[in-house]
């Protein structure tokens, strides 16, 4: 095909036309491709930070909670529950955290002195749901510590927080059974109770 | 208006009194297919914002999709050139070129628009100089700042200002089982012009254009054959081309019997009348009508089919 063009300096011919097509399209592609990965690189970095912020949550948990005597229980239930929870002072006063879970946490029970026998080990459970709180007492047996004598004293101090309800379903020493924790023997007993304005 | 569509574009053919327009469609099809076709009487003579109504009122008329168009140039100054030269550089070839043109019109090269086709030949060992051929075209800038301006005024988008007798040429090789067989002149009439054009078999085309002295083609048959003639000494003698085999007349050839045979007689050559419309589909029953009810005008569509088929 013979191709002249008389007007070849003064229009804009097609081959110029595809040219500058070409580059348009490809200058689109290359837009898009650097919006997309900016927000593909935004989206990561926000995810990424979310992550970090709640990771940075939970170390502060664990912080707290590994500076036993630093946290009252009130500060760590709302980091464990997301909830305000409102405790005595008593009650707060007694538990330490060592080890946490979103609804359970590990404690260390500091009432020893208070009580006529050592108490070493327990667990503060947490239902968020029922805001039922259980404290499982680990007693060693090796402390020849009279049963009956421990945990009349732990009710009694159950029972002292006016934010528990009476509702303690094992409190005996009947209920207490041996169990094995870290190569030493010890007598459980588990003392349930539900918080009376726990969870709101 | 610029288009950014570079395959969809309308042949526009401002002839000596009509201006035709026709959309051809090509990719997908086995056959070019007319989607689009339509003239419209004008004075070529009148001023551009008159020809330019006349052509965006031709445009809605035939609700044509695409603004994009090739168009052939309307010059009576224009000059094409056969030549053959020395192998050189671009520039070279591109000076040497211009130079030439200033010579035929007589005109500064800032006054002047050119443009050229060089014939590719597959090499062969040549002795001597070894040449390069091909068309040079030449015509004022203000023609064709005249042409894009009514254009621009009807609200289109120019790409191409071909020539009406390569537009007709490219229709032919388009369309044409034999257009390479043999030598063929293939001749296209207008009502006060011919271009008659030689094409070589072997590559290479000869255009010239002749302009009518009586009112009609049909009244002087003869000095069409003359011209003809000397088109075709020119190439055969002066060229050193194949001797053509047959005439071709296309366009808006005389209906009258007795001017084919004058000139079968007078040229000693077979001449045949060729509708290119006849080798095209036509994808509206709406053209098709249009097109076998006016059999005589739809002649005048054969530079703009040329032209439509262009996309580069």
């Amino acid at each position: 095909m013979y191709q002249l063009n008389m007007a070849r300096e003064q229009v804009l011919p097609l081959e110029k036309r595809k040219r500058w097509i070409r580059w348009v399209l490809a200058y689109l592609i290359a837009v898009v491709v650097l919006i997309s990965a900016v927000v593909y690189h935004l989206t990561v970095h926000v995810v990424a930070l979310s992550a970090r912020s709640d990771r940075l949550a939970q170390e502060e948990l664990l912080f707290l909670k590994n500076r036993p005597g630093t946290a009252t229980m009130d500060d760590s239930l709302k980091k464990i529950t997301g909830r305000k929870v409102e405790l005595t002072a008593e009650l707060n006063s007694l538990v330490q955290f060592n080890d946490a879970g979103v609804k359970s946490a590990n404690v260390v029970l500091g009432l020893a002195e208070s009580l006529p026998v050592g108490v070493d080990l327990g667990r503060v459970a947490l239902d968020g749901a029922v805001g039922t709180l259980s404290i499982d007492v680990y007693v060693p047996s090796s402390a020849k510590m009279d049963g009956n004598k421990t945990l009349p004293s732990i009710i009694a101090l159950w029972e002292k927080s006016p934010l528990l309800t009476n509702q303690i379903s094992q409190m005996t020493s009947e209920n207490s059974e041996r169990v094995n924790l870290e190569g030493q023997d010890f007598l459980s007993s588990r003392f349930s109770g539900v918080l009376e304005k726990g969870f709101k | 208006m610029i288009s950014w569509s570079t395959s969809d574009i309308a042949g526009i053919h401002l002839g000596d009194s009509h201006v035709s327009a026709v959309r051809i469609l090509l990719k997908g099809q086995k056959v070019p297919t007319i989607t689009h076709a339509g003239w419209e009487p004008y004075d070529s003579g009148a001023a551009e914002k008159d020809i330019a109504g006349v052509v965006r009122g031709l445009w809605k008329s035939l609700r044509m999709p695409t603004r994009m168009v090739s168009s052939s140039l309307r010059s009576s100054s224009m000059v094409m050139r056969y030549f053959k030269i020395p192998v050189m550089s671009d520039r070279d070839l591109k000076s040497a070129l211009a130079l030439m043109a200033e010579e035929a019109l007589q005109l500064p090269k800032a006054k002047l628009s050119v443009d050229w086709h060089i014939e590719v030949r597959p090499p062969k060992k040549e002795t001597g100089n070894v040449m390069v051929e091909g068309l040079l075209a030449a015509a004022p800038i203000k023609d064709v700042e005249r042409q894009l301006t009514i254009l621009s005024l009807a609200g289109l988008d120019p790409v191409i200002v071909d020539i009406r007798a390569m537009a007709v040429a490219n229709l032919f090789q388009a369309l044409d089982d034999r257009a390479g067989e043999s030598a063929v002149c293939l001749v296209n009439m207008a009502p006060h012009s011919a271009d008659v054009v030689v094409m070589r078999k072997l590559g290479g085309v000869y255009p010239y254009t002749v302009f009518c002295r009586a009112s009609t083609w049909g009244q002087s048959p003869g000095f069409l054959a003359e011209n003809i003639r000397d088109v075709l000494k020119y190439s055969e003698f002066k060229l050193d081309w194949d001797g053509v085999k047959r005439v071709v007349l296309t366009g808006e050839v005389p209906e009258n019997g007795d001017f084919l045979e004058s000139l079968r007689t007078e040229l000693r050559l077979p001449v045949e009348v060729w509708n290119p419309i006849n080798d095209m589909a036509v994808q509206s029953q709406g053209v098709k009508d249009q097109l076998a009810k006016n059999p005589v005008d739809a002649a005048k569509l054969v530079p703009a089919l040329g032209l439509a088929l262009r996309r580069g």
